[in-house]
């Protein structure tokens, strides 16, 4: 064989091994062949099934302005739930929600809303001072406060903290867990994704696009 | 002459650097104890939390009520306070965590980790007792 066939070999193996092997990562988190999965148990309301969606809500953001879901009318919305002195799991996921922040800053239908599980601490000021040194900021990305441990623990359990036939995979107490909710323009969860790992947040990124071509 | 001062200079830098390197090791080391005992209490944090709702819950019920003893509303209230204790020291311990603590130099950097072991122990602690004083009412 000469050296030129044996060449030719290698780029072809090289060729098929990197479309179909090596690069084995998901694109998106959910079947392709259908719509993102809906989360949360429909109810009836006066006669009618109405699908589980996001309540609406009034918090302060790291601005000092108020933030309710009128600031999120038309838009897709990555929700998630953190301390910003959290020493172990925040700072990966405060990483990896950049990723998402800076793949949609300059789409307008795009947006984050970080609630803070310590609200004591976590002031306005100090979500301020959180979100310089991400380098981010509201609108686009609001960090919310203003209520009580009691409440936003309710409000995430009750209304994150879905129960449903696509969310059997769902981790026990995912407020504390690290994960990304994605939610629709009618506050519906559309997708959960492990905020700490690369993996995950590359289908998020894949599944937003996904829901914005849906939409 | 000049021969082994060159090998006296190679010979301080390989210690120098054996000490550094042997220094990273033990702050790696002690940095993933400290943040193993954090991930555990975390992982139990909400469960916590939610427990403290319901006991103030019950007791804000039997105080209404009027019918409970005083034996029974002491134990309420110090399960209560344990609660508090518990989810009041991981989130002190949160705040007050140097997460820059390299900057302090690799002496001090181990010094401050082995202080931050003792006290994530102590909060451990504290968070496991105020769960089995609100599962011994609650369950």
């Amino acid at each position: 064989m000469n050296i030129n066939r044996l060449v030719g070999i290698v780029c072809l193996l090289g060729a098929l091994m990197s479309s179909i092997g090596c690069d084995s990562q998901p694109a998106s988190k959910y079947p392709v062949d259908k719509p993102l999965p809906v989360f949360g148990v429909s109810k009836m309301v006066d006669g009618l099934l109405v699908q589980h969606s996001i309540p609406s809500f009034s918090f302060v953001n790291q601005d000092s302005n108020q933030v309710s879901e009128k600031d999120f009318d038309g838009k897709i919305y990555i929700a998630d739930f953190f301390f910003s002195t959290c020493p172990d799991i925040c700072p990966m996921m405060s990483a990896q929600m950049v990723r998402v922040y800076e793949a949609f800053e300059d789409n307008e239908k795009v947006a984050i809303l970080s609630h803070s599980l310590d609200p004591e601490y976590d002031t306005p000021a100090v979500l301020k001072d959180y979100a310089s040194k991400l380098g981010v900021q509201a609108p686009k990305w609001n960090m919310v406060t203003g209520y009580s441990r009691r409440f936003i623990s309710e409000f995430g359990q009750s209304n994150y903290l879905v129960t449903a036939k696509e969310d059997e995979g769902a981790p026990k107490g995912i407020l504390h867990s690290g994960h990304f909710l994605l939610v629709d323009k009618d506050r519906k969860i559309r997708g959960l994704y492990d905020g700490t790992t690369e993996r995950e947040v590359n289908m998020l990124i894949h599944d937003i696009k996904r829901l914005l071509n849906e939409e | 002459m000049i021969n082994k001062r060159i090998f006296g200079l190679v010979l301080i830098g390989l210690t120098l650097f054996a000490c550094e390197d042997q220094s990273k090791k033990q702050i790696g080391e002690l940095h993933k104890q400290v943040m193993d005992l954090h991930d555990v209490v975390m992982a139990e944090y909400g469960s916590l939390e939610k427990m403290g709702f319901q006991l103030k819950d019950s007791l804000a019920a039997l105080n209404e009520a009027g019918t409970a003893d005083e034996t029974t509303l002491s134990t309420f209230h110090a399960a209560i306070q344990q609660n508090e204790k518990g989810i009041e020291g991981m989130n002190n311990w949160m705040r007050g965590f140097d997460q820059k603590y390299e900057e302090k130099g690799p002496e001090k950097a181990v010094t401050y980790l082995k202080e931050q072991l003792v006290e994530m122990e102590k909060v451990k602690k504290d968070f496991d007792e105020a769960t089995q004083a609100a599962k011994a009412i609650l369950e």
